[in-house]
């Protein structure tokens, strides 16, 4: 290899050649589909729908585009909360210029997200009449990546500064192409105005390599000393934890329990933001922001939940369970409570933010009218009790919900092999791809929608069959490594049955008969009631920890 | 009390604290009556292993260099040892024995010899213009 | 009747095609310094992660207070003090949340012992750990290991990369470890002088395999390293069973035996050499005698 662009291309492909290996596969099969579909039968009903069809089997393109962005601005393994660059020291030391060092991730980068796009849009959307413009979203990912590699490659003088730049960045890229199409600005226009946008992230990433080079970096940590110190005098003398399960607990909130809360903190600004934009005569954009915000942490726990199961990354064996960890006398079991425990408690803060910041919202805002409206309205067509329960229920499920996300996943990270997490996102994304167009080709069809709900209860029966023998096959597992007593299997149990007893009487007294017979109902509570995964994060952590 | 344990030269560490001690006694650094070292403590000190100090203490208990006073510790004992003469002659006959073999083997003979222990002898002895 | 701390029979462990430990089997005593030695990559740590159940045996037993340290880790961890070469104490955490959290696994913890041994290493209560030193965060790691006085102290390789200072509080560690009554101490090193100083029992492994173990009084005492010369000069040293190595060159060679001299001193009198110098090896010498190169002549040039 005689140049350093071939030594970085090669580096780039051994690295991921896997993931990078799938996305051809994956674009390869979705332009199969596309030339052959798009070619028969150019009707324009059967264009419609197979619009609506690639439309959805395209999301996981986004993705694809996740992955290119990680790839090229190194950060596979990124802390993003520190203060260094995130380009790999060891390739600053080589002998190459900054410049150089800079333009070639950069090239590679930004051509590959152009030509994703261009592919896609070219051979995909069009032969199946998405008529999308070419030039402007590929200007926007290649500069959205460009960009991503300045904030990524720029060391910083504070921590956390990194996360909140790439939060703004995020922002400006999601609103972008919506104005855009607002305002109804010609592509012209755009592409012109995102052309130099490219050279100008150049010139900021040479100068973002070069101080990471240099170490020149101002140092504003005196700025947290003072508030860091006033809270550390405060807490001069804790007191000592009762049990090993209350120190676990502790260790694991320090570890993790924040990031929930902080994500939703820094994104319920944006999120209420909307509210204060809002006139008072559109009061459909009030509740839906309010909705908005009350999904925000059952989303964002679903990319907190990554956190919560990773290993120590200081240590060699990054996915394993530390010896630190593995060494502290507890059992595998009394772990993975303590994790749960703590995903309770992260629950339970992030909804406090919520509590907290939507009603003030509302009250700065002014919005409460809107809200008391609605809520009248729906009282005069439902008795107060049914609203005051639905009201309650709806409340307690969506904080359950968002400790389920929290903890549904648990077990994946906690086996601690690599191939295994990387198996399953593999799966989930490549069911995604499938379930989406399948879902929305039988929205579609009237006949094929309707023989769909007659089978519904056949397909839910068999997922709770299935669920069931997972159970059966993980209960047997815990109890031939005596990981859980007995007694703690029936108590689990026992509590499973009474939630969902009080569960199927709940959705009985609420759900109108003609919607959904009540064995249907029975079948959605079994399956809704988180058991088989949080039950295998023992076993998952067993077999991670005694290799 | 100066003892100084290398691992390099062969000799068990035992066997060296238990040389070294026989020579501070010998040469009045160590007065009769004085305390040892506890053996935990010299241990410490030393960096080996306490067993191998509790070894060295018996060694040379059973010389009858030291005694051990039930609970309060070791002390140096008083000249008489409950040794037999004839234990220590030997004693001394064999490392006579090593020094003639290893002196004739460099090249000196007894005479030299003669001269050089007395000359070592008057080295030895604690300088009487300190009393 | 368990007198042995940790007992390991008969076991192998792989990894993919590599063999980490062959058909190894080891008894511990209780109250001794139980030294392990071995080059890298030879399967010490390997078996130290077998003890404390991080490791599940593949085939073969591993008792550890007469306890499967993988059915039982409470049982078994309770009783251990682990001191590993790898930095992994958590790094965000400060020094007094450390000893906060870790005692409350731990009902012996002593917490005048453990504020002393603090401030014997010097560990400013508010530091995180990410800022300590290398050293100072092997002290750290030291204290929680020892404040609440485990019967069982493991280390591995404890002073790899670090000061004579730290080195030295590591080895005091493990005499008054083991000057308690009933405490055993197992430690891996490289650092051969530090074993010879402390060790009552020394095991070799070499490549997953078991060399040799033995009380270090014995191994010392069985090994001889004599220096022969040869009436001429000779382009190859005879070959003589129970000689590990030799060295040397024309007239004189050195040879490192085991099982004593006697045997060499039959062969010097067969080759009418005579033998000029006799000491003991140091454990350093014997180890690369035994592990280092196969018994055959090595030529100084």
């Amino acid at each position: 290899m005689r140049s350093y662009a071939a030594a970085l291309a090669w580096e780039f492909w051994r690295r991921h050649r896997w993931g990078l290996a799938i996305l051809v596969i994956y674009l390869a099969a979705l332009l199969v589909f596309a030339a052959v579909m798009g070619t028969t039968d150019p009707s324009p009903a059967r264009m419609a729908l197979l619009a609506s069809v690639v439309g959805t089997a395209a999301i996981p393109l986004v993705a694809a585009y996740m992955l290119v962005l990680v790839v090229f601005s190194f950060g596979s393994q990124a802390d993003l909360a520190s203060r260094e660059s995130i380009y790999p020291g060891r390739m600053l030391t080589l002998p190459v210029r900054t410049a150089a060092l800079t333009f070639w991730p950069m090239f590679y980068g930004t051509v590959a997200a152009a030509s994703l796009w261009l592919i896609v849009a070219r051979f995909v959307f069009w032969p199946c009449g998405m008529e999308l413009p070419l030039v402007w979203p590929a200007l926007l990912a290649a500069s959205f990546l460009a960009w991503t590699q300045v904030v990524m490659w720029m060391p910083y003088p504070l921590p956390l500064l990194r996360a909140f730049a790439a939060v703004v960045l995020l922002g400006v890229l999601l609103v972008t192409p919506q104005l855009a199409i607002q305002l109804a600005v010609p592509d012209g226009v755009i592409a012109a105005v995102l052309a130099p946008s490219l050279p100008l992230a150049y010139v900021a990433a040479c100068v973002a390599v070069g101080r990471a080079r240099r170490g020149d970096v101002p140092d504003w940590r005196w700025l947290l000393a003072l508030p860091r110190r006033i809270a550390e005098s405060r807490t001069r003398r804790k007191a000592d934890f009762t049990s090993p399960a209350r120190a676990q607990v502790w260790f694991e909130w320090r570890r993790h329990g924040r990031s929930l809360p902080f994500i939703v903190g820094i994104l319920l600004p944006f999120a209420l933001l909307l509210l204060f934009i809002a006139d008072s005569d559109m009061p459909d954009v009030v509740l839906n922001t309010l909705a908005g915000v009350c999904f925000l942490p059952p989303f964002m726990a679903g990319f907190a939940a990554t956190t919560v199961s990773k290993a120590n990354p200081y240590v060699r064996d990054y996915y394993g369970v530390p010896p630190f960890t593995g060494t502290r006398p507890l059992t595998s079991a009394g772990l993975v409570a303590a994790k749960l425990e703590m995903a309770a408690w992260s629950t339970l803060a992030a909804w406090l933010l919520v509590l907290i910041a939507t009603p003030l919202a509302l009250t700065l805002s002014g919005q409460w009218p809107v809200i008391t409206n609605a809520v009248q309205s729906w009282l005069a067509v439902e008795s107060p009790l049914r609203v005051a329960v639905i009201t309650v229920l709806i409340g307690l499920g969506l904080v359950a919900f968002t400790w389920k996300q929290l903890v549904q996943n648990l077990y994946v990270g906690l086996t601690g092999r690599e191939w295994f997490v990387k198996l399953t996102v593999f799966v989930g994304l490549a069911i995604l791809a499938l379930v989406l167009p399948i879902g929305k080709w039988v929205y579609d069809h009237e006949q094929v929608r309707a023989s769909f709900r007659d089978l519904l209860p056949w397909l839910a029966g068999i997922a709770v069959g299935l669920k069931a023998s997972a159970v059966v096959w993980i209960v047997r597992g815990l109890r031939r490594r005596r990981l859980l007593r007995d007694r703690t299997l029936v108590t689990i149990g026992t509590c499973w049955l009474i939630c969902f007893v009080c569960l199927l009487g709940l959705l009985l007294w609420l759900v109108p008969a003609r919607l959904a017979p009540w064995y249907l109902l029975a079948l959605g509570a079994a399956l809704i009631l988180p058991l088989a995964r949080p039950a295998a994060a023992p076993l998952a952590l067993a077999w991670n920890r005694h290799r | 009390m100066q003892i100084h344990i290398t691992t390099s030269d062969g000799v068990p560490p035992y066997l060296q604290i238990v040389n070294q001690v026989k020579y501070l006694v010998a040469s009045g650094r160590l007065a009769a009556g004085e305390e040892l070292p506890p053996i935990r403590v010299l241990a410490l000190r030393l960096r080996v292993n306490p067993n191998t100090v509790a070894r060295a203490y018996r060694e040379l208990e059973t010389a009858g260099v030291v005694e051990k006073r039930s609970t309060t510790g070791t002390y140096v004992s008083y000249a008489g040892s409950p040794l037999a003469r004839r234990e220590k002659l030997r004693i001394v006959i064999e490392r006579i024995d090593a020094l003639l073999a290893e002196a004739r083997q460099l090249g000196f003979d007894a005479h030299e010899i003669h001269d050089l222990v007395r000359q070592r002898d008057a080295a030895m002895k604690p300088p009487e213009s300190e009393k | 009747m368990s007198e042995s701390v940790v007992d390991i029979q008969g076991v192998t462990r792989r990894f993919g095609p590599k063999t980490a430990l062959d058909d190894v089997s080891l008894t511990v005593p209780r109250g001794v310094v139980f030294g392990l030695v071995g080059a890298n990559g030879a399967g010490k740590t390997t078996l130290i992660k077998h003890v404390l159940g991080l490791l599940r045996a593949e085939t073969g037993s591993v008792r550890v207070f007469g306890r499967d340290p993988v059915a039982d880790p409470v049982g078994v961890l309770s009783r251990i003090g682990y001191l590993s070469e790898e930095n992994d104490l958590p790094g965000w955490m400060r020094v007094d949340e450390l000893i906060r959290y870790t005692r409350a696994f731990y009902p012996d913890w002593d917490d005048t012992y453990a504020e002393e041994l603090r401030q014997t290493f010097a560990l400013d209560p508010a530091a995180r750990v990410k800022n300590l030193s290398k050293g100072q965060r092997a002290r750290a790691g030291l204290l929680i290991a020892l404040a609440y006085r485990p019967s069982l102290l493991l280390l591995d390789e404890p002073s790899s990369g670090l000061d004579p200072i730290v080195r030295r509080d590591i080895l005091a560690a493990i005499i008054r470890t083991i000057a308690d009554e009933g405490r055993t101490v197992l430690f891996s090193s490289h650092l051969l002088e530090e074993v010879e100083r402390v060790a009552d029992h020394v095991t070799m492994i070499d490549q997953g395999k078991i060399a040799l173990s033995a009380p270090l009084d014995a191994i010392k005492e069985s090994h001889r390293c004599l220096t022969l010369r040869f009436a001429e000069s000779r382009p190859q040293p005879p070959v003589v069973p129970g000689v590990l190595v030799w060295e040397g060159a024309g007239q004189e060679w050195t040879a490192v035996c085991r099982d004593g001299p006697a045997r060499l001193e039959e062969a010097a009198n067969q080759w009418g050499a005579q033998i000029v110098a006799e000491r003991v090896p140091s454990l350093d010498e014997i180890f690369v005698a035994r592990v280092g190169i196969p018994a055959s002549a090595v030529a100084e040039e």
